[in-house]
């Protein structure tokens, strides 16, 4: 091989391998920003996911009344009527933390690490109006 | 082409196309970057706007359900402790003792029966207008309309269907700290609740009360009519020229009280005076 036609194929190394480097960036740089509005996404997602949780498991019909009916009636089956049910639908893992007013009306022996918190506005005959606060995760 | 004929031309011809290249990766990339940083706000902001507006619309239409099932319950009660009418007072015979009086001393065989459904859907609406004003007191809670339903019972359910929507500003999303909405969000908030009510007894009460209502004027001898109530309905009560009746409804008890209802109502048995027969006219004598 004659000095020249080295040059040339060298040349020729050299450009393929700029060229690869290039578009090696280009496409790690786009596979980020790609990555990036993905997570954006899914974060949303999951900040949507389960919103109505609360008024699902309040409205679960229990015979001719809901379970708000069993809370608002201090009904002592309220407890085990919840814990069924969100086991139910949930997992048997499943932690939460139901208050009415600051009141607890059920709870799991361990409180949830990572929770979605919830609330809702419940009428209650001859009184005002209370909040319920659903906390709830793993 | 000649820069590709010569070895010299051939040389500049890599060195070009690596160059247009990388123009072309750069131009790609810059178009792409403002793309990207072109946009205001997260993909999904505005829709997510729009779902969580409607699960808000659902708790609204929560809170509705369950007031509505308390306020027919709360109405039946009501009703009952008026005798059908919307309060005491609003009877014919007006109120006695705490009693409706379902017909006046004047003429006690003309009863006046209530208009149950109508007094009913009254009491109903009142009530749900105190829920709907207890919610609008929440601090920053979208009101719900008042008197805006037109009830129905049938089939062991009360049916409101709403005349108005309810309108309000879907979640506004903020992109680059400016605050868009996507617009108003519009439901109709009509219900449907289980209420095993039965008005029947009412109807009931209406044959019992003509019936004792004709105890008034056809006993004439102290004691009589009295035994003629008893005879019709043995619970009866008495209190000067008035009988008060309080008939349970125990096939109904309401979700939040053990007791049933029970129908009150009085009746005016007034004896009325016998009318004297006429004066003979006492013949003169003509001089």
């Amino acid at each position: 091989m004659n000095k020249k036609a080295f040059i040339e194929a060298f040349s020729v190394l050299i450009a393929v391998a700029i060229i690869a480097t290039a578009f090696f960036i280009f496409y790690t740089w786009y596979g980020f920003s790609e990555k990036g509005i993905s997570f954006k996404i899914n974060e949303k997602t999951a900040d949507f996911k389960d919103s109505n949780a609360l008024v699902s498991l309040l409205s679960t019909p229990v015979g001719n009344m809901t379970i708000a009916d069993l809370i608002v009636t201090s009904n002592p089956d309220a407890i085990i009527t919840i814990e069924n049910t969100l086991r139910s639908t949930y997992g048997p893992l499943l932690k939460y933390k139901i208050t009415m007013d600051g009141n607890i009306v059920a709870e799991t022996s361990q409180l949830p690490q990572l929770s979605t918190k919830q609330e809702t506005i419940l009428p209650v005959p001859f009184k005002k109006p209370a909040k319920i606060i659903m906390e709830f995760g793993i | 082409m000649k820069i590709f004929k010569s070895k010299k031309g051939f040389d500049w011809g890599v060195l070009l196309a690596v160059l247009v290249v990388l123009v072309c990766l750069g131009f790609l990339f810059f178009q792409l970057n403002k793309k990207i940083g072109n946009f205001e706000y997260d993909i999904g902001d505005m829709q997510i706007g729009l779902m969580l507006t409607q699960h808000s619309a659902d708790r609204m239409l929560f809170y509705l359900d369950q007031s509505a099932k308390y306020s027919a319950h709360a109405s039946a009660y009501s009703l009952a402790y008026n005798g059908g009418f919307t309060s005491t007072a609003a009877s014919c015979g007006g109120d006695v003792q705490g009693y409706s009086v379902w017909n006046t001393c004047k003429d006690p065989e003309n009863i006046c029966f209530p208009n149950i459904f109508d007094n009913f859907n009254k009491i109903t609406n009142t009530e749900l207008n105190n829920y709907f004003a207890d919610y609008a007191a929440i601090p920053n809670a979208q009101p719900f309309i008042k008197d805006n339903y037109i009830f129905t019972v049938h089939d062991n359910k009360i049916t409101g269907t709403a005349i108005k929507n309810i309108e309000m500003n879907v979640a506004p999303y903020k992109p680059k700290g400016a605050i868009y909405s996507a617009g108003r969000y519009s439901f109709k908030p009509s219900f449907s609740v289980d209420f095993n009510y039965d008005f029947n007894k009412y109807f009931e009460l209406k044959d019992l009360a003509a019936d004792i209502a004709k105890c008034s004027n056809k006993f004439p001898i102290p004691g009589e009519r009295e035994k003629c109530v008893l005879a019709k309905a043995p619970a009866a009560s008495f209190a000067g020229d008035y009988v008060f009746l309080s008939v349970e409804q125990p096939d109904y008890a309401s979700l939040y009280s053990k007791q049933p209802p029970k129908i009150r109502l009085g009746l005016c048995i007034l004896l009325l005076p016998v009318p004297l027969p006429p004066v003979p006219a006492i013949p003169t004598k003509v001089p």
